[in-house]
């Protein structure tokens, strides 16, 4: 018997003819691709940026970091820091005066400006700005500042005159961070319905948990600026996945990650990564007082010692980054070289400083927030340092909510790791707004009435008397020790070397007025 | 059968019921607090009061949890507090997307079964066979978050093929919108393509032995129609009963999918959700699930008394 001859129902030419002609169609249909950034408008002038968490519009006004890349995109501050000398320079108020002993402040605003909707940007949108920081469900992080505007007069449409119940060191600094919003579309801003300012993009959309879109802004008051047709911020929540869509060329600007973050990047010449210039990633060991022995300040003061800031500096932030033992940057008022160097490493004088506290041998939790990989790399060479002293850590990782909750209540334990801003700013604003520093309900539980002078001195006053209050600040934090400062960095802007004109502020806010692609 | 569906419904309310208070129990025990996420941890005792107040938290317990049930109950599924948007648009928005990639991925999972399971049991050559078999038991021993990093690596950096994260709706722009459903729906279907081969591949060596293709081998018929027309007709339905276990596996597996390449669909929103502790987006998202489940079910029971009439719901014997 003979078998029929079977033919293949798959044989390698059908496939083959069958994936050619699939290529072939592709390729004549003249397929947009979208790994290639030929499917969007990226070449044409659109800035694609992406971040871990979505942006916040709920608290736009309160600082929130996830909104850094878009507030100064939409809208205009008042004033805006010069970054060398901290001097207020023009933007939407162009002129300023100080009266009534350092309690009234007149500006001048700019006639030129409207908003998104077209409507002119007048004095009585500065009203509404004010009063929306103060308002307390906003959750401004100047609203101790904010809340010295006792009175608001505007005088015509483009001058208003501030009258402060004391007279504020610092309010530049609320210039320098408050929006200035549109005040017939404010109520639609924290569902981000509306997003309407002054600025150079005008908001496009936002689709929760995907993006934001921003076009450019044709009627800016800058002329001929911005330069962008428009910006995405899309949300990447996975870190590998935001790292590799920059190598895609999927994105060209990822702000704010850590440099252990970016090491996926290292030697890619198609990338750089930059740190602002502002130093306001402020690390510090935070020391709860009412957890003894944190309660001895020679105790706390042994902890300043034993700590090896360079390393630090070295292993987690790759160099870039000051030791110090204040919180102040170097461009701040308050900084003195010789102060910042005060906690130089020293393991035999920690070690003094600990047995005259009874203090060797004690076991400490320390707590840091797990959602932020530089954190675990930092507490646990903390761990090291302080267990070759002696002292026992173990250490408490925490998620990022959970962290946050527990700070703002006052609920951690002995010791926890974070990062402060503030500091680059007025010095007053940092023991005046930033909870580790607050002279009142500060989150260690130290109260101390010297220290509630000079902040309030700090606050309000100027020139000599208020560089006297900054060095008796230093002089009672290094004393003190209930916040031990470690190490000041700028945050971090990593780009493809596409782009160019990449500016921010003095509080890091995103500032693409004069970006370029190509 | 309406009866019988019927007959069940207290017990799903009750199921339900309970449920909820477990969800809304266990979302208040998790650490951490809504307000943190809007006004974060440098808030004033005064700014976490006002809002604490204006989120109603400062309620007790079962006011807040009444307030939630009747919102359920009156089809107001209120606004998420940390987002600001109506819950069930979000959740609409977000359903839409992963219902797209669970489709896509369920396509993507029978074609590649298909393949694998036919090559694993009919190829007359041992290596191909051996090979197709190996390539199953590696997609179904790597987890999706070890094989969509490989994805992203090779088809988005290495081979920058596919777009790694993002979505553009397939019905808003096809052209694009097929390239950034591609990875994750093929990311999402390795697990689920292994397990349905293998059951292809055994249910067809099965039916290799059977009598009637060795007659229909031995009466000269071409190989190929024995495998389309005696083969696999024997070796699907075992295969169509796991494919709708699967199903539910593609589900659940979206929320790490979902993270991985940035994929706009409940799983991500509810990992945001969690993240901010937005306590009602996660409430709803939870209980949905729990109602989904009960449903497929109930859905379940009266299918299979559809199929097999030997099978009497719920009647006495």
């Amino acid at each position: 018997m003979t078998l029929p001859v079977q033919r293949k129902f798959v044989n390698r030419r059908r496939v083959l003819s069958a994936a050619l002609g699939t290529g072939a169609a592709l390729a004549t249909s003249g397929c947009r691709w979208a790994a290639t950034g030929s499917a969007d408008a990226g070449g044409t002038g659109v800035l694609r940026i992406a971040q871990l968490a979505d942006i916040a519009p709920k608290s736009m006004l309160s600082q929130n970091p996830n909104d850094f890349a878009l507030t100064r995109l939409v809208f205009d501050p008042l004033t805006e820091y010069d970054h060398r000398t901290l001097q207020p320079r023009p933007a939407l108020a162009t002129a300023w005066e100080w009266s009534d002993a350092g309690r009234t402040l007149t500006l001048q605003l700019r006639e030129d400006v409207t908003f998104h909707t077209g409507r002119p940007f007048t004095a009585e949108d500065v009203v509404a700005s004010i009063h929306a920081i103060q308002d307390p469900s906003r959750s401004s992080q100047l609203a101790t500042t904010a809340a010295l505007v006792t009175d608001l007069r505007t005088q015509g449409a483009h001058r208003i005159a501030l009258r402060l119940s004391k007279p504020a060191g610092n309010l530049f600094d609320l210039f320098e961070l408050m929006p200035i919003v549109d005040r017939e579309t404010l109520a639609d801003l924290a569902s981000g319905k509306q997003m309407v300012g002054t600025g150079p993009f005008r908001f496009a959309k936002w689709t929760p948990g995907e993006s934001v879109e921003f076009t450019r802004n044709p009627r800016y008051w800058k002329a001929g600026l911005p330069h962008l047709s428009g910006v995405q911020v899309r949300t990447i929540p996975q870190l590998q996945s935001l790292v590799a869509s920059l190598r895609t060329g999927q994105s060209h600007l990822v702000p704010g990650l850590s440099p252990v973050d970016l090491l996926g990047l290292a030697g890619d010449d198609r990338f750089a990564t930059t740190f602002t210039d502002t130093s306001d990633n402020a690390w510090y060991l935070g020391c709860n007082l009412r957890v003894p022995p944190l309660d001895r300040a020679e105790f706390r003061q042994a902890l300043a010692y034993g700590i090896d800031r360079a390393r630090i500096r070295d292993v987690v932030f790759r160099g870039a980054g000051t030791v110090t033992s204040l919180p102040w940057p170097t461009s701040s008022p308050a900084y003195r070289a010789d102060l910042a160097a005060h906690y130089a490493h020293d393991p035999a004088r920690a070690r003094e400083l600990l047995a005259a506290a009874g203090g060797r041998g004690i076991g400490l939790q320390l707590a840091y927030n797990s959602s932020l990989p530089a954190t675990g790399y930092m507490a646990q060479l903390i761990q090291y340092d302080l267990g070759e002293l002696g002292v026992d850590i173990e250490l408490l990782p925490l998620l990022g909510n959970d962290f946050g909750t527990r700070l703002s209540s006052g609920k951690l334990p002995a010791l926890w790791l974070n990062s402060h801003g503030f500091a680059q700013l007025n010095p007053a604003s940092l023991v005046t707004g930033a909870a580790p520093f607050r002279y009142t309900k500060n989150t260690s539980g130290f109260t101390d009435p010297a220290y509630g002078a000079a902040a309030v001195q700090a606050w309000t006053t100027t020139g000599t008397a208020a560089r006297q209050a900054y060095d008796e600040l230093s002089r009672i934090l290094l004393d003190q020790q209930f916040v031990i400062s470690m190490v000041n960095t700028g945050a971090t802007m990593t780009a493809t070397t596409q782009l160019h004109g990449l500016a921010w502020t003095m509080f890091d806010f995103l500032v693409l007025d004069q970006a370029r692609l190509g | 059968m309406l009866r019988y569906a019927l007959r069940r419904t207290p017990s799903m309310l009750l199921t339900l019921f309970l449920a909820s208070v477990a969800i809304f129990g266990l979302t208040r025990l998790v650490p951490g607090s809504t307000v943190t996420a809007i006004a974060g941890s440098n808030a004033t005792p005064a700014t976490i009061q006002a809002i604490t107040r204006d989120l109603g938290l400062d309620r007790p317990l079962p006011e807040q949890y009444w307030r939630w049930l009747h919102g359920l109950l009156t089809g107001d599924l209120q606004r998420s507090a940390v987002l600001d948007q109506p819950i069930g648009q979000l959740i609409a928005r977000g359903l839409g997307a992963t219902v797209e990639l669970t489709v896509a991925a369920a396509v993507l999972a029978a074609l590649l079964a298909f393949a694998l399971g036919v090559l694993g049991a009919t190829s007359r050559r041992a290596f191909v066979r051996g090979a197709a078999r190996s390539v199953m038991t590696f997609a179904l021993a790597v987890p999706p978050y070890v094989s969509g990093t490989a994805l992203i690596v090779v088809f988005g950096v290495l081979l920058p093929v596919f777009p790694v994260g993002g979505r553009i709706s397939p019905l808003q722009d096809p052209e694009l919108g097929w390239q950034y459903l591609v990875l994750p729906a093929l990311c999402l279907a390795l697990p689920v393509s292994a397990v349905l081969g293998r059951f292809l591949a055994d249910g067809l060596d099965q039916a290799f032995t059977e009598d009637f293709t060795r007659t229909a081998t031995a009466l000269g018929v071409r190989r190929a129609r024995l495998i389309t027309v005696h083969a696999l007709p024997n070796a699907l339905p075992p295969v169509l009963t796991v494919a709708g276990i699967q199903l539910g596996n593609l589900l659940a597996g979206s929320a790490i999918v979902e993270a991985l390449f940035a994929w706009p669909g409940v799983g991500q929103l509810l990992i945001q959700a969690i993240t901010n502790h937005d306590y009602l987006l996660v409430q709803d998202l939870l209980l949905i699930a729990v109602t989904a489940f009960l449903v497929l079910q109930l859905l379940t029971d009266l299918g299979q008394a559809g199929l097999d009439q030997r099978t009497r719901l719920g009647g006495r014997s």
